[in-house]
């Protein structure tokens, strides 16, 4: 009997993982003075409901063409996965990365994040500010065209307590105004962007910086697209912040969850293709003219009122640096013993271990998050040792004879 | 004591006098620029410590603390290139330019306009670029279209003779005292591409960059 030939029973398990209870999320990347409101939509979205698919490419004769497709596709499953996890900063001796190496599969996630629409959650280059006043959460400069930056009683820059005069915010944020929660639907009557909508006590919506993490008393995070990477550093998982920022986009034009124009956007990497290729609506390359580090390029037009859609994306590296390219997948694999087959789902522990092994009778298509195992004869769910809980569901489709 | 080394030129004051009946058609900003150019009268401590030029590149993407820039020139014309640890070349490097390639190069950034450069106005002259450009496309049917580059190059750029150089607009001696602060130059150029207003300082950054390459450069132990 083949492997195929056991998961003729159809079967279908949607299990919800632990009650979520409130999202934030972050901001889009042609979000500005001119049109606060604007989503920025990922590339193939327009403004009907169905699924968007993103493809993402090596481009061909670029330097480290091959190093990059092992991160190209763990990037694409990240994405897809849509997990909002906490504890997403492995520091020196917690990760894979050589001292004084940069880990290119974390920085291309915050490349790609920006490919997809969405905007650094903190003020960030662009703001021309120095230093760590650069960390503000993410708006513009208001009416005295001024960045207003008061870190408020806390201290903490990018907190809920900053004092922002006339800024007006551009993060998109919930009723508890954490970055670091996520709650469904994800849409206009789960978070705001204005500020009138904050918590009472709150000054200004909080950012997903590891600060910000700290203060709130989470192991140490931070979203993707905060701005700021160091060296030694692995972050190569989502949290709340970016993955509510792409549902929020996926709830559509009208920003309502459940309408006709929602969407589903997933990723998919195609493969090694010629600069250029019609194949590709994102592309990781390397190319010394276009950055002195880490960008990317983006294109956008008008689609509807001040959302936007992503027309172009090309995210480019420096050559420069050591560059550390993961070898590790994050893909799940099969295997089969017996009647048994078993999923690997690769996750790891702080040493990079894999922890992660899932033993089913039966199976089809399995979907399963980082730190979760399934169990498919008696449906169940459980944390490995040493993950904590994490919000989301697992999907386990079979088919039966 | 810091010494003094002056460039000026023996065949200046005839200079001077072309330049200035030049200069009278086309606008003071224009003969400052070519006075440096022409007349090469840059004077700076010849010294081994003093720092004539900074440059510093950034992606505020990677954020560790850079204690050092990226490259000095000292008026003894020694060249010291440091590249943090996350550099495939990390090191310090060190070469010694003669002080004519000194004046040539600094001259040379200045005959680029780098002077005259004003963020401020550049941002203005790309805002109202942009303006009319979705104008134009609002006109003629066409739907908005928005271009970004996500986390932007930023280069820093000082010039620092300390008070020792000629000004014919004043017939004094002046400093020198420059600092740009810019973002994502390339890119710029690339999105408006009939702007003129980057090009001195792009075609500087081109000079920089050469230095930067220059194979006398030693990696110091």
């Amino acid at each position: 009997m083949s492997f195929f030939d056991r998961f003729r029973y159809a079967c279908i398990f949607i299990i919800a993982l632990f009650a979520t209870q409130s999202v934030q999320a972050g901001s889009f990347i042609f979000a500005g003075s001119s049109n606060v409101n604007g989503i920025t939509h990922a590339s193939g979205y327009g403004g009907s409901g169905g699924t968007t698919v993103v493809r993402l490419c090596v481009t061909q004769g670029s330097s480290f063409e091959s190093q990059m497709e092992l991160s190209a596709a763990n990037i694409v499953r990240t994405i897809n996965a849509l997990v909002a996890t906490t504890g997403n900063v492995l520091l020196s001796g917690s990760n894979n990365i050589p001292s004084g190496n940069i880990d290119f599969e974390s920085v291309a996630l915050h490349e790609v994040g920006h490919c997809l629409g969405l905007g650094h959650v903190n003020l960030a280059t662009e703001s021309d500010l120095l230093g760590s006043n650069r960390e503000y959460t993410k708006s513009t400069a208001g009416a005295d065209d001024i960045f207003n930056i008061n870190s408020g009683t806390d201290g903490v820059i990018g907190s809920a307590d900053d004092v922002r005069g006339d800024d007006i915010n551009l993060h998109w944020f919930n009723a508890l105004n954490n970055p670091f929660e996520l709650v469904t639907p994800v849409d206009k009557n789960s978070y705001f962007r204005d500020v009138s909508n904050l918590p009472v006590g709150h000054n200004f919506a909080a950012n997903p910086s590891r600060d910000v993490s700290v203060a709130l008393s989470y192991p140490l995070s931070e979203g993707i697209m905060q701005q700021g990477s160091f060296s030694d550093e692995d972050q190569r998982q989502l949290t709340a912040d970016e993955v509510a920022t792409l549902l929020y986009a996926m709830s559509g034009l009208d920003s309502t969850d459940g309408t006709a124009d929602d969407y589903d956007m997933t990723m998919t990497y195609v493969g090694v293709r010629p600069s250029g290729s019609a194949d590709c609506d994102v592309t990781l390359n390397f190319d010394n003219s276009r950055t002195n580090f880490a960008s990317c390029s983006v294109g956008g037009s008008g689609l509807s009122g001040d959302d936007l859609v992503i027309t172009s994306a090309s995210a480019n590296f420096n050559t420069g640096y050591n560059w550390f390219f993961n070898d590790i997948s994050n893909a799940p694999t099969f295997s089969c013993s017996g009647t048994n087959v078993t999923v690997s789902d690769h996750v790891f522990d702080t040493n990079d271990n894999c922890v992660a092994t899932s033993s089913f009778e039966t199976s089809g298509t399995v979907t399963v998050q980082s730190g979760v195992t399934v169990n498919i004869t008696s449906p169940s769910v459980s944390l490995l040792p040493g993950f904590s809980a994490q919000t989301g569901s697992v999907m386990v489709i079979g088919q039966g004879s | 004591m810091v010494k003094i080394i002056s460039i000026a030129s023996v065949f200046c004051l005839s200079v001077f006098f072309s330049t200035l009946s030049f200069a009278d058609a086309v606008g003071s900003e224009l003969r400052l620029q070519q006075t440096y150019v022409q007349e090469n009268l840059l004077n700076y401590p010849l010294s081994d410590d003093f720092v004539v030029f900074k440059y510093q590149q950034y992606s505020y993407l990677f954020q560790q603390d850079i204690k050092e820039p990226l490259l000095r020139v000292y008026g003894s014309g020694r060249v010291r290139v440091h590249y943090p640890v996350i550099y495939k070349k990390a090191g310090d490097y060190e070469m010694r330019m003669s002080q004519q390639e000194m004046n040539d190069f600094l001259t040379g950034l200045m005959a680029n306009g780098i002077i005259e450069y004003d963020k401020n106005i550049v941002t203005q002259d790309l805002a109202e670029i942009s303006l009319n450009r979705q104008r134009s496309r609002v006109k003629n049917g066409q739907v908005e279209e928005v271009f970004l580059n996500s986390d932007p190059d930023v280069v820093d750029i000082t010039i620092n003779t300390d008070g020792q150089y000629y000004s014919h607009a004043t017939g004094q001696h002046e400093s020198i005292k420059i600092h740009i602060h810019e973002l994502d130059v390339n890119f710029k150029k690339q999105q408006f591409p009939e702007y003129r207003g980057l090009d001195g300082l792009a075609a500087s950054l081109t000079k920089i960059q050469a230095l930067l390459s220059d194979p006398r450069l030693v990696k110091l132990p």
